[in-house]
């Protein structure tokens, strides 16, 4: 990859979910190690509780696969994004396409 | 991406993240696999 992932251990990080459940996880993670640096709040990848131009990176792991408009999320991102700044994410894909009956199948969905 | 105004895009070798874990079968119909993903805002 040509960006190599450098992120000061003091920059200031701000952590978004849609849930309680996992912000509570979050804080008590960042608790766990004396965080300072690091925030968290309850949004979505729709619509970022970010202000624009506020981000120099942003990360996700997993989440993309799960929303339903790509468009509208890749359009937030670059909302959040400082000029220059880096998007990184991992997630899964699929080579096939899906059909509309496997789409609605759960049991094809859920292990 | 590049349709949100990203340039530089980048992504990188898939990854077999559903091998031997419970969802292989399905990920196989659907020949899915993990990737990562990155790009840049342009600076102007």
């Amino acid at each position: 990859m040509q960006y190599q992932l450098y992120i000061p251990h003091d920059a200031i990080q701000r952590g978004v979910d849609m849930t309680e459940a996992m912000l509570d996880k979050a804080r008590a993670s960042a608790a766990s190690v004396n965080a300072q640096n690091v925030s968290f709040r309850q949004g979505i990848i729709e619509d970022l509780p970010i202000d624009d131009a506020w981000a120099d990176h942003v990360l996700s792991n997993g989440v993309l696969n799960l929303c339903v408009d790509k468009q509208v999320v890749f359009d937030e991102i670059y909302r959040v994004l400082k000029p220059g700044g880096i998007l990184q994410f991992a997630d899964i894909a699929n080579g096939t396409p899906v059909p509309e009956a496997a789409t609605n199948n759960i049991a094809l969905w859920t292990a | 991406m590049a349709n949100a105004g990203f340039i530089d895009i980048e992504i990188g070798e898939p990854v077999d993240t559903f091998g031997d874990a419970p969802g292989e079968t399905s990920a196989r119909q659907f020949d899915v696999y993990g990737y990562t993903f990155s790009a840049r805002k342009p600076k102007r």
